[in-house]
């Protein structure tokens, strides 16, 4: 019966769209999900306007996954709009629940963004994109862009937090029957592990001192071993780790898609503290202090590496104006 | 004094063994510094997390400091060796973020320096004192194009 059916929808703020290919990777189990909800909006696959989503009632949605970043005032519109319609809202992959690798942006400001993606040497130099631009057949109008990126969570009341760069089917196997269950209690930050990467990566780790960190192509690469012990950033002790670790599997250093592990705020932070305790060199007792930091200037853009998914939701959240440049 | 002069607020995270007693010597022995100081007693200065710097600032402090035991002096070993790494990445850190990295500062003092503690902090209150204040907010979320 049509009216059992739960009401489901997926909105894409500043995405790349990579999770809305993610719900079609959970296969075959997208069949379980649509007999037990109907999936109402999806701007990606279905052709719906704005003027749809306004016309829905209050709560119309039973539960809405949004996705991406706040990175225009629409994301930002859509977003409250999609509050009032929706019953409970989940922030769905990083970008809207920590602000994701966009969020690198953060480190600039909006004027500093805009100039160097409009007028570098290899664009024209041109204006910068227009509010409003007046052409003959009428006014065609841009969204504008916010100073910073925001995680979803202070835009509006979020029910559930689902980080991943994408999530994964695994996650998602776990996540959609509870969510779409109402006898389960699933809190706010249920769906984020408390276990980071480290512990459920199957690589071997001594946790021996390591002299400092190497580009990956510059490593005699042991497949087995842990990839930190050899050298080799990786942001598996900061990471929450509800991947079940795929890329460190395979050898891939772990960027920190997934964000920090559940309860912790600033994920950058936190691998500082591991990589200052990881590296380290004989002898330092002897060395002057400017040695013993020489020792750290093999980490390349530390900020970057550390924060690059997670640097909107991070205790500073974006750069400011202390520093006149 | 006047009170329209800036009063920078400084917290000093001091590590247990050596620079909270340095510190307390410098108050047995009466040695005078300026009150802008909030000190913090951690177990080891390599205890005290970026998080917590960070979240220093964010609450409103206009300098921090962490001060530990002498390099190879660690009760702990080795501590105070990860705090002078934790410190670089740290100030790096704060460089991106836009805070001025000399708004931190690593010191080493021992638990018989109370004339050195003392020295240190009226150093760092004059420091920040001509820094001026830290303002962290006062950008607005959505703004308009910069022609």
């Amino acid at each position: 019966m049509m009216s059992d059916k739960k009401k489901i929808g997926f909105y894409w703020c500043g995405a790349c769209g990579g999770c809305q290919v993610s719900i079609l990777d959970i296969d075959e189990m997208i069949l379980d999900v649509v007999e037990q909800a109907d999936i109402v909006f999806w701007p990606c696959a279905m052709d719906p306007k704005y003027e749809d989503v306004y016309e829905m009632d209050e709560d119309e949605i039973d539960l809405m996954f949004i996705n991406g970043s706040i990175r225009l005032e629409e994301n930002k519109e859509m977003a409250e709009l999609l509050r009032e319609k929706a019953k409970e809202i989940v922030a769905y992959g990083s970008c809207s629940v920590n602000g994701g690798l966009f969020g690198l942006g953060n480190l600039s400001d909006k004027k500093e963004l805009l100039e160097r993606g409009y007028s570098t040497k290899t664009t024209d130099e041109g204006s910068l994109p227009q509010k409003v631009t007046e052409v003959e057949e009428g006014d065609l109008k841009l969204p504008e862009m916010l100073h910073h990126i925001v995680p979803l969570e202070e835009i509006i009341d979020v029910d559930y937090l689902l980080p991943g760069c994408p999530p994964l089917p695994n996650q998602l196997e776990e996540a959609l029957p509870a969510l779409l269950d109402d006898d389960t209690e699933v809190g706010k930050h249920d769906l984020i592990s408390s276990k980071s990467v480290c512990d459920v990566c199957p690589m071997e780790r001594e946790e021996k001192k390591i002299e400092g960190l190497k580009p990956i192509q510059e490593v005699e690469f042991d497949p087995e071993e842990c990839i930190l012990d050899q050298g080799v950033l990786c942001m598996g002790p900061a990471t929450a780790g509800m991947c079940d670790a795929p890329c460190t599997e395979v050898a891939h250093p772990c960027v920190g898609c997934n964000g920090p592990v559940k309860d912790v705020k600033d994920q950058g932070s936190r691998m500082a503290s591991a990589l200052a305790s990881v590296i380290g060199v004989e002898g330092e007792e002897k060395m002057s202090e400017e040695e013993v930091q020489e020792t750290m200037e093999s980490i390349r853009d530390p900020t970057g590496s550390m924060y690059m998914f997670s640097l909107p939701s991070s205790i500073m959240q974006y750069r400011r104006g202390d520093i006149d440049e | 004094m006047d009170s329209d002069e800036f009063e920078p607020e400084i917290i000093a995270f001091l590590c247990n063994w050596c620079s909270y007693a340095g510190a307390d010597l410098a108050g047995v022995s009466r040695e005078q510094y300026p009150s802008n100081i909030l000190n913090i007693r951690v177990m080891c200065s390599s205890r005290v997390s970026p998080e917590h710097v960070f979240e220093s600032f964010q609450e409103g402090a206009d300098g921090v400091l962490i001060a530990g035991c002498h390099p190879g002096d660690c009760h702990y070993i080795d501590g105070n060796y990860k705090t002078i790494r934790k410190t670089w990445l740290l100030k790096k850190m704060m460089d991106d973020m836009g805070i001025d990295p000399d708004r931190l500062r690593l010191e080493w003092v021992s638990s018989a320096e109370g004339g050195k503690f003392a020295k240190v902090m009226e150093e760092m209150t004059d420091e920040i004192k001509k820094m001026g204040p830290l303002e962290l907010d006062g950008n607005d979320l959505s703004g308009e194009y910069d022609e």
